[in-house]
């Protein structure tokens, strides 16, 4: 492991985890939105603020409130794609992880089906005029479905490099490592989470902020200080990942630590860092002029690096477990499997359609509503 | 997928539960909401013309109607289901599903790129529908239409790949596999499904949208044109049966009577519904209530539940015919594992060793564990206690050396007459109730007895003539 990610390995090996780390970089950029955006309107609905428009009907929370089933379905469908590589390139370590967690792991089902049901309940307008406290058990819950679903998801990652202790999980049903150190990744990937949402919610209020009427003063004043709100909480973010992002590497094993300054993972290390410093000078930075298109830009780099670096590094960490002779061996033996260039014509042909599709409804005029967005 | 030796995973216990019943009723929920899906996609494209050429007044009112029903069904819950497909063959088998992956994983891949363009048009029609002009509205619900068909067309290809392989066992060529023999009887007649299922939930919908008798006799009516191809499920059906392997076939023809009556509610839930459709919604274009229809849907969701049954139910003895037996052991492993023992290598302890009076009855749950419990459970859905606990001991050691030939679509017993016995003694004990203390039995004739009758069983299926 002397080059950098992914030089060095042989190309099957490199074709098979660029598009798994490309692919679950799309699926977390929806995954963050979905579990940060839901906490976000969970605060808002719980603490309502003291101002006469409450917190949960102020522009920002009314975006994320009406953009979050269809971004839940689109990291539902954008998580299928790692879904299967993993399947490709560590078939045993998930599978085993998978029955190691049995029903803890398949509960994430059920939890995501009543998450994805509230986020309509809660956008529905009967439930704008049920009592907060009611309001708040559902946001609570849908949160809570989320969250679940995302430390599944660290449980069965960590338990699938832990092999040796495999039977011992199996005969006791306990995890091999600690509760503590499981919560500070867990902690860390939350706090990445905020980082999508953050950005793609600044892309939507420059929008949306765009149609707003000049005279209407009151909606410029929601829509200044739900930008402090995002700003607060993308600084939060990045704090909660660098923190408990740290701490974990520091609990860590010496020879998992080393592989994060190792060339391996190194430099991707040092770019999430770079990516975390850039947000969070431009979030710094920016509170004068909060949407330009300039500054969100940057702030899409940002986070982009920072989102590459935690990818890369997580990676490193599992091929540190991993017999790299026989995954070499494994993945070079896919390549007599057709079905490639099939794939690689309808991923073009599909992407073109899409690209259609979202080019084609951002033409269109705006609704008569949206104003009053 | 010729190692010597199977990979070992941790087997979880579902109680009473038999797996093959919670893979089914997974399996079920999900092909009845995507075939929804499919079916409901043409649907809408037919209401979307005929409300864009002014035909149907109502047309587009229809379609916002029904495709929210869409959205928060199929789309939620059919997606859901997607996935918890995959979630649960990795509970029950993980290397079936293993299997299917390794070989198909850039199909798989495709697919997926239609299912990213499916949900995208969906909810770009859902979110921007008022907005739209009616070109634009009919194309997206086209290219919605084209990708969950096409959907369907790829995950077909590699559920029917379990049945029918073809000769992909001997050529290995993954077009081989994916255009089985199958394939298209089973792409068409899925088609089908979809139309009737489209037509029937469009029933429910417009008796939920308020409109006077009449209007919703016309909009039915409109619907029930989808319900014109099942004309065609006779014969595609046939055509279906009629390249299954000839064992199959011979399950569903009474060979199994759980398939057999699978067989006759399929068939007799479609000719329902067939009937009502043809007679009723077709030529008397009746009007229908939203029980009636209601019921309809459930009728069709009875079809569709036998028909996933017996999907499953007519691959055994395997889990990929030829490749693959349902315990997820492979053919060329069968006489390895009879040498070497089928858990000699398995890591993975007993959950409760504690609760076994001696190691012979350890090493019986092992291999009741390993080769037995995908299928069966030891007291509850096919049962070992109510298939076994007739048999005096030598009926079992016999029935289950010669297992294939025992009941042919078992896979033969994969391991040495030392677990054979361990199995058998296992079983007795279980059946026994589980007194505190039992004996170990070694007598050496009893094993030599074993030995005899494991190679006069061979190591070969009994159901097929092809060669694994």
């Amino acid at each position: 492991m002397n080059w950098m990610f992914p030089c060095g390995f042989p190309w099957p090996t490199v074709l098979y985890l660029v598009l798994y780390v490309g692919l679950w970089m799309l699926h977390v950029v929806f995954m963050g939105y979905v579990l940060a955006g839901t906490g976000f309107l969970t605060w808002a609905t719980l603490f309502p603020g003291s101002q006469t428009m409450p917190r949960i009907r102020q522009p920002l929370a009314i975006m994320l409130r009406d953009w979050m089933p269809f971004v839940l379905s689109a990291a539902i469908t954008a998580g299928i794609g790692p879904l299967l590589l993993v399947q490709v390139i560590y078939p045993i370590r998930f599978y085993t992880a998978n029955l190691l967690l049995f029903t803890e792991w398949m509960g994430i089902l059920p939890a995501l089906m009543l998450g994805f049901y509230l986020l309509y309940v809660f956008k529905s307008t009967r439930v704008s005029a049920w009592h907060w406290s009611v309001r708040g058990l559902v946001t609570l819950t849908m949160w809570g479905c989320f969250l679940f679903t995302g430390y599944s998801w660290t449980a069965n990652h960590v338990l699938s490099l832990h092999e040796d202790a495999w039977p011992q999980v199996y005969a006791v049903g306990t995890l091999p490592v600690s509760q503590f150190w499981l919560l500070l990744r867990f902690f860390a990937w939350c706090g990445l989470a905020v980082s999508p949402l953050s950005v793609i919610a600044g892309w939507q209020m420059r929008y949306y902020g765009n149609q707003l009427d000049k005279n209407e003063t009151e909606k410029q004043v929601q829509f200044q200080q739900d930008w402090q709100r995002l700003r607060c909480l993308a600084v939060g973010g990045l704090l909660l990942f660098v923190v408990c992002g740290s701490l974990y590497g520091i609990v860590s094993e010496a020879n998992l630590r080393s592989i994060t300054f190792s060339w391996l993972a190194g430099p991707y290390g040092l770019l999430a860092l770079v990516g975390v410093g850039w947000q969070a000078w431009i979030w710094w930075k920016t509170k004068e002029q909060p949407l330009a298109v300039r500054s969100l830009v940057e702030l899409s780099a940002g986070g982009l690096l920072m989102l590459l670096g935690a990818a890369v590094v997580r990676e490193a960490w599992r091929l540190q477990h991993v017999d790299l002779d026989d995954l070499h061996q494994r993945l070079a033996s896919l390549t007599s499997i057709g079905g490639w260039v099939v794939f690689l014509l309808f991923l073009i042909v599909n992407t073109l359609a899409i690209a259609w599709i979202i080019r084609t409804v951002a033409q269109l005029p705006p609704a008569a509503d949206n104003k009053s967005k | 997928m010729e190692d010597a030796f199977p990979t070992y995973f941790p087997i979880n216990d579902f109680g009473p539960l038999m797996k093959g019943l919670v893979i089914g009723g997974v399996a079920i929920v999900h092909v009845f909401l995507a075939q929804f899906a499919v079916g409901g996609g043409f649907l809408m494209c037919y209401f979307q013309w005929l409300g864009s050429t002014g035909r149907e007044p109502l047309a587009k009112r229809f379609v916002a109607g029904y495709f929210k029903v869409l959205v928060l069904i199929s789309f939620v819950a059919g997606a859901l289901t997607g996935v918890g497909i995959w979630f649960t063959s990795i509970q029950v088998s993980a290397p079936t599903i293993g299997a299917m992956i390794r070989e198909f994983h850039w199909l798989w891949a495709t697919e997926w790129t239609f299912f990213c363009l499916e949900i995208v048009a969906g909810y770009a029609f859902y979110r921007y529908q008022a907005r739209l002009s009616d070109r634009t509205a009919l194309q997206l619900l086209m290219l919605y239409v084209a990708a969950s068909w096409a959907s369907l067309f790829w995950i077909n290809g590699i559920i029917s790949w379990q049945l029918t392989p073809g000769d992909w066992p001997i050529t290995g060529n993954l077009w081989d596999g994916f255009f089985n023999p199958s394939f298209w009887p089973s792409l068409l007649f899925r088609t089908v499904v979809s139309f009737t299922l489209a037509s029937l939930v469009a029933c429910v919908v417009i008796n939920t949208m308020n409109l006077d008798r009449e209007a919703s006799r016309r909009l039915i009516n409109r619907a029930a044109h989808f319900l014109f191809p099942m004309l065609a499920m006779p014969l595609l059906g046939l055509w279906y049966l009629s390249i299954m392997p000839e064992d199959s076939r011979a399950w569903l023809f009474g060979g199994s009577v759980a398939m057999n009556m699978f067989l006759n509610l399929t068939v007799a839930a479609s000719m329902l519904v067939g009937g009502f459709a043809m007679f009723g919604l077709l030529r008397k274009k009746l009007y229908i209530n939203g029980a009636t229809a209601t019921l309809l849907c459930v009728l069709a969701f009875g079809a569709s539940a036998g028909g996933e049954f017996m999907r499953e139910g007519v691959r055994k003895p395997y889990s990929v015919r030829d490749v693959m037996y349902s315990n997820s052991i492979l053919p060329a492993q069968v006489a390895t594992l009879r040498k070497s023992g089928s858990v000699k290598h398995d890591p993975y302890p007993l959950q409760n060793e504690w609760a076994y009076p001696q190691d012979q009855l350890r090493l019986g749950a092992k291999v009741f564990r390993f080769q037995c419990s995908i299928c069966h459970t030891l007291d509850g859905a096919n049962a070992l206690r109510h298939l076994t606990g007739g048999w005096a001991i030598d009926q079992k050691r016999l029935n289950i050396a010669k297992l294939q030939h025992t009941k042919p679509f078992m896979p033969p017993f994969s391991g040495t007459q030392t677990e054979l016995e361990a199995l058998v003694q296992f079983l007795t004990w279980h059946n026994a109730d589980r007194p505190a203390t039992w004996p170990e039995q070694h007598d050496p004739l009893v094993l030599a007895q074993l030995e005899r009758w494991l190679a006069e069983a061979g190591t070969k299926p009994k159901a097929t003539n092809s060669t694994p």
